[in-house]
């Protein structure tokens, strides 16, 4: 696995990278090796870390590592860096050409609400037509081109207003 | 196999003096390698922290998996030139592991001059690349380097197209090469990242361009910013130069091992495998066993059964030419065929060794030369006996075994000893040497005596008589320079091995070295083998 | 009479099981009903039939007397248990259900109209002598009027909705200048919780104890009680943590309060098991709050110490048979504490917390009682209380079950949503729970100490290594070569 970053709630962050080595597992953790093991015992796991041996049970909903340890519950979010920093991606707020071409169809106008993956524009470029759709739901600031107008990659085409912060709405009990 | 006996006396005063002695041998090096990868001074170590910059062991830590062994390759190189301001050559090599694959990694240091370039730096990623080919291993390399030292760039250039060349060549022979680049790439440099499959940059900081900015503006009056000219951004959209473009070093590792994980793993080549066993004998007593001088003998089975899984040697034509052992035995669960000195080479022993190597050639069994050797028997009597004609067999037998060859310098290798033991110039796969031994083409005495007769005979021809304290000041100078250039530490310094090792890691560096070189098929030799 | 043969339960999650659990033990058939959001639960698994109901809402579903009515038609169910909540304390479904033929296993709907009216029921415990907190004889309609009660009773004051429950519409008022806020308030409060804007007012008591006495009644006019639950730890105005019997309650109070319960199930001619819930204060007085006309959620603590299975006393007596023990035979074994284990985020205010129980681990073994009704895999909804489990301990001394309890709740494994398993562990560890200091206060009292404590270096380092170990991104087929794998960090 990637070095990836580990943050515990309620606790700090992590990184660890792994090794499985024969029947042996080693994690480097914070840039020191622990010779470390996670193995089935009884309904739970046997963690094993350098000289110490816990009894944990664990179970991994997607990135999240939810861990009984302790005599408590822990969540922890396993983060690969690399995933993390293309997470931007293209921007949510403005679709903008991918390539250079021309509008064929606009689908939207200002104002209109949209959801997420919902047909914005068809635009057609090197003899192929493209749909550029919205991505996440919410309203059409503004549509940028009109049909038949060609433009260059990276022209903005629809931007949609910006969310609201969601607060504000405090009980007061 | 049988269990080699043991006759060491552990007791004994000698046993005893040996161990001294090789236990200083062996802290020196421990120290001596400690400054040369980790003593910096402080001012560097910030300058790279201004940088927002790791020192190449944190990378190496960010980089390889965790618990696993990593062997480094001629860790003192540039030791012993360049007045030391050059450790290591301010170059990481070595073979590690990453994601499971078993890859060489070549990483600059650029905590002092930059991470530039010397001559022996050029002659280490040669050498690197060598290994990367020979034995079939995926490369990474870290790349921050200012460029060439321009002071000594006569030699750097005589070598350094080398590496461009063995780039392409580990190219078209599907052996993958990632980049990292942390630093700038300039000049020729900027074709290491651009020959590799993938490369990754680390925006701010890493930079590819064959001219600097300084440099575009002298030649055009062009003015433009690193990032422009060669950034990670510009080379990852626009050139197409480079693949990645990542923030930090940290994310840049983690992606480098994502994609060393995508790399195919490749099968071993096919050898007598078992499962590993320790050496019976504690291999600790090998510093007892190895002398305290380079001219004083010592029993070579001792050295085996401290190396070899359980101490078991199945010795072959043990009665025969004694002063060379052979027979076979396991490291680390691989089958090899060892040919260790135990003396002069008398032609018996030559011609056991010949046709030992042609077993194991025909058999598909690596070779492990362990030496100790001042050279071929001279006098009449060998001469008339063909000698000669018996080492010319060995050494033509050796040169062109398909089999991986491996060389420890055990204690002395001189003279053609060396080259018949397939020394560094016979190119095995990998040759490593212990801090007490000493390789020149004969002994410092002999050349002492020989070049103090011929300066004498000289003179004398003249009509000159020279005076004894003219006889031994000769005789001094040649003894100084023999003494400093047969040295362990300056031999390794000009890369003649691959690193000097502890002789209790022997087995490990063994290991690890025999691992490596099957990851490259072994072609087995046709034609049957010759009792000579 | 006999036992019925089929009986219906008309409720969900752990107290259908428990109920489908003595059931299976008299060897009674019994019959499930669930909303669609619970067919994959517990219930639904162990009882013998199960019929789906449908409704507006998940709740609704369960509030739907025709349909249950209906359900005991279909099935030949001949008695209802409703449980607690949705329909247990209503008159009217009792009465529906006793028009179809059903037998409803609970008080007869006088009893539940004359005790489910705050100040109706107040009333009543007057006059059946039972000592009632000072207060308005009954609602009071303007914000002066209760200003002028209030400072006849004597500061502080408690207002509250005639109609409610849970702490909805409940204000205290320190001095005459509050009180006329806290009045307003506590009134909208109840007019929007219960569409019932009555509030009325009563003394407060300060550090109060809420403890209440279980009565069994059978209709041929015994009635006993099976002694006291002290259910002081609150949260959110809710239980937490009950226990019995109260480290406070002395063997004299305990009769007294026994003698005053069974004096008041007399007065509304109760019959089955019911509770009546008291307030109590520093110098052991205590005064009548209400009665709960219901099987209580706390009630296994009772059943651990008394050795009596409650449901099993309301089904007989619903059958119309006498109880087979009187108040001298009953007895008091030893100490029970019960946890109720919620879905929710003690650190955060107690808010619930909704997510799957991907992994589901309860304690076992001596002395040990875990009601629930999850199953792992399960999704903790916002649909229902997000109550998981009842974790109840019992031990021969009440410092060995808190002990116990303290290891149960460790050993308690629910992960993928958020408990308070950790919390309750934390309540029980207090010195003043083992000093028996509690009250309704206790938890706000000892906020900072019930805080999770931040992790060791070292326990952080064990849950790294465990969740990169887990994490399905590392890949073990990377695995280190060997013999490099065996030669392990060596480096030359």
């Amino acid at each position: 696995m990637a070095a990836c970053e580990i943050a515990l709630e309620g606790g700090g962050t992590h990184t660890a990278t792994l090794a499985q080595l024969g029947a042996r597992t080693a994690v480097r953790l914070d840039g020191v090796d622990r010779p470390a093991a996670l193995t089935r015992a009884g309904d739970g796991y046997e963690l094993r870390l350098e000289d110490r041996v816990e009894r944990v049970w664990v179970a991994v909903i997607g990135d999240v590592v939810h861990v009984h340890a302790f005599g408590r519950a822990w969540t922890l979010t396993v983060i690969d860096p690399v995933e993390r920093a293309r997470g931007g991606g293209p921007s949510e707020e403005l679709a903008t050409a991918p390539m250079p071409g021309a509008v064929i169809a606009v689908a939207v106008s200002a104002g209109d609400a949209v959801a997420q993956g919902q047909r914005l524009l068809v635009i057609e470029s090197m003899k192929m037509q493209n749909e550029i759709v919205a991505a996440r739901d919410g309203v059409v600031e503004r549509v940028h081109v009109e049909v038949g107008e060609t433009f260059d990659r990276g022209a903005p085409l629809v931007a949609l207003a910006p969310l609201a912060d969601d607060d504000g709405d405090g009980d007061e009990d | 196999m049988q269990r080699l006996e043991t006759h060491v006396d552990t007791t004994s005063p000698t046993y005893k003096a040996y161990r001294e002695h090789n236990l200083a041998l062996a802290a020196e090096l421990r120290e001596t390698l400690h400054a040369a990868r980790h003593v910096r001074p402080q001012r560097a170590l910030d300058r790279l922290a201004e940088q927002q910059k790791l020192t190449v062991r944190q990378r190496l830590e960010l980089l390889l998996d965790p618990g696993a062994p990593f062997l480094e390759l001629m860790s003192l190189a540039a030791n012993r030139h360049y007045d030391g301001e050059a450790p290591q050559a301010l170059l990481v090599t070595g073979i590690g592991v990453v994601n499971g694959r078993e890859v060489v990694v070549i990483a600059n240091d650029s905590s002092l001059k930059g991470g530039a370039w010397y001559p022996i730096t050029t002659r280490k990623i040669v050498r690197a690349l060598t290994v990367a080919r020979e034995n079939r291993l995926p490369v990474v390399h870290m790349l921050d380097s200012g460029g060439a030292n321009l002071h000594l760039q006569d030699e750097i250039y005589a070598t350094a197209g080398h590496i461009f060349k063995q780039q392409c060549q580990l190219s078209a022979a599907g052996i993958p090469q990632l980049a990292v680049v942390f630093g700038y790439c300039t000049a020729g440099a900027a074709y290491t990242p651009t020959l590799c499959d993938q490369t990754i940059m680390v925006r701010e900081r890493g930079a590819i361009f064959l001219a600097g900015p300084p440099l575009v503006k002298a030649a055009t009056g062009e003015e433009v910013s690193t990032e422009e000219l060669g950034g990670a951004d510009m080379h990852t959209q626009v050139s197409g130069v480079a693949d990645y473009a990542v923030d930090s070093e940290a994310e840049a590792l983690a992606l480098a091992r994502d994609i060393v994980g995508v790399w195919a793993r490749r099968e071993k080549a096919d050898s007598d495998r078992r499962a590993p066993e320790p050496p019976f004998h504690d291999p600790a007593e090998l510093y007892g066993i190895v002398p305290d001088d380079v001219k004083k003998q010592f029993e070579m089975r001792e050295v085996i059964g401290r190396i070899v899984d359980g101490s078991r040697f199945h010795e072959f034509k043990p009665h025969y030419g004694e002063t060379l052992v052979t027979g076979w035995a396991f490291i680390w669960g691989f089958k090899v065929g060892i040919l260790a000195n135990d003396g002069v080479i008398f032609s018996e022993a030559a011609n056991k060794a010949t046709q030992f190597m042609q077993l194991c050639d025909r058999d598909g069994i690596p070779l492990l030369f362990l030496h100790n050797v001042t050279g071929f028997m001279v006098g009449r009597d060998y001469e008339r006996g063909g000698i000669t004609k018996h080492g010319a067999k060995m050494l033509m037998v050796q040169a062109n075994v398909t089999v991986p060859k491996l060389s420890v310098l055990c204690h002395a290798s001189q003279g053609a000893g060396n080259y018949a033991m397939a020394g560094r110039t016979w190119d095995p796969r990998f040759v490593y040497a212990w801090p007490n031994s000493r390789s020149s083409i004969m002994g410092p005495e002999q050349a002492a005596d020989t070049l103090t007769q011929v300066r004498v005979a000289g003179l004398r021809r003249r009509g000159e008589e020279p005076s004894p304290d003219e006889i031994n000041a000769i005789k001094r100078d040649v003894t100084a320079y023999f003494e400093q250039t047969y040295h362990s530490y300056y031999l390794t310094s000009d890369l003649r091995d691959d690193g000097l090792i502890d002789p209790t890691d022997t087995r490990n560096v063994l290991g690890m070295s025999l691992s490596a070189a099957l990851n490259a098929p072994i072609v087995r030799a046709p034609g049957g083998v010759l009792r000579i | 009479m006999s036992l019925p043969q089929k009986v219906l339960v008309a409720n969900r999650g752990e107290i259908a099981v428990r109920i489908v659990a003595t059931l299976r033990r008299l060897g009674i058939a019994s019959v499930a009903v669930y909303h669609a959001e619970d067919a994959g639960g517990r219930a639904v698994r162990e009882a013998d039939e199960a019929v789906q109901l449908f409704g507006e809402t998940p709740v609704g579903a369960y509030l739907d007397g025709a349909a249950i009515v209906a359900a005991c038609e279909a099935t030949g169910a001949t008695a209802v248990h409703p449980g607690f909540g949705f329909l247990s304390e209503n008159a009217d479904f009792a009465e529906r259900l006793a028009a179809a033929g059903i037998v409803f296993v609970g008080p007869p709907p006088a009893a539940i109209r004359a005790m489910g009216d705050k100040i109706e029921s107040k009333r009543i415990a007057q006059e059946a002598g039972v000592p009632t907190l000072p207060g308005s004889d009954g609602a009071v309609e303007t914000a002066a009027e209760a200003t002028a009660i209030a400072a006849e009773i004597g500061f502080p004051v408690l207002l509250k909705a005639s109609a409610g429950g849970g702490g909805k519409g409940m204000r205290i008022a320190r001095d005459a200048a509050d009180c006329a806020e806290a009045f307003e308030r506590a009134s909208s409060e109840a007019l929007a919780s219960f569409g019932d804007g009555r509030v009325f007012v009563e003394r407060y008591i300060e550090r109060p104890r809420h403890i209440e006495v279980q009565v069994l009644a059978d209709g041929h006019g015994a009635v006993v009680h099976l002694g006291e639950r002290e259910c002081s730890i609150q949260r959110r105005y809710q239980k937490v943590v009950e226990e019995c019997p109260s480290p406070f309650v002395d063997a004299a109070t305990r009769a007294e309060m026994g003698r005053t319960a069974i004096a008041l199930a007399r007065a509304v001619d109760y019959r089955s098991a019911g509770t009546v819930e008291l307030i109590v204060d520093e110098q052991r007085r205590f005064y009548f709050l209400e009665m709960n006309t219901r099987l209580q959620v706390e009630h296994p603590v009772t059943e651990l110490v008394t050795g009596i299975d409650i449901v099993e006393q309301q089904l007989r007596v619903a059958a119309g048979e006498p109880l087979a023990f009187d108040q001298q035979q009953v007895r008091f074994d030893g100490h029970a504490i019960e946890c109720r284990v919620y879905a929710e985020d003690a650190d955060a205010g107690f808010v619930p917390a909704t997510g799957p129980l991907a992994l589901v681990r309860f304690p076992a073994g001596e002395g040990i009682r875990v009601d629930h009704g999850v199953v792992e895999g399960q999704e903790v909804s916002s649909a229902f209380d997000p109550m998981i489990a009842k974790l109840a301990v019992h031990a021969p001394t009440r410092a060995e079950a808190i002990a116990r309890g303290r290891a149960a709740l460790r050993e308690t494994v629910l992960l993928g949503t958020i408990t308070n398993t950790a919390f309750l562990e934390r309540v029980l560890a207090q010195p003043a729970f083992a000093a028996g200091e509690t009250h309704t206060g206790f938890i706000d009292e000892h906020a900072a100490a019930l805080r999770s404590p931040a992790p060791s270096a070292e326990q952080e380092r064990c849950l790294a290594a465990a969740a990169a170990l887990a994490s399905p991104r590392f890949d073990r087929r990377h695995a280190v070569p060997e013999p490099l794998a065996a030669i392990g960090a060596w480096s030359s």
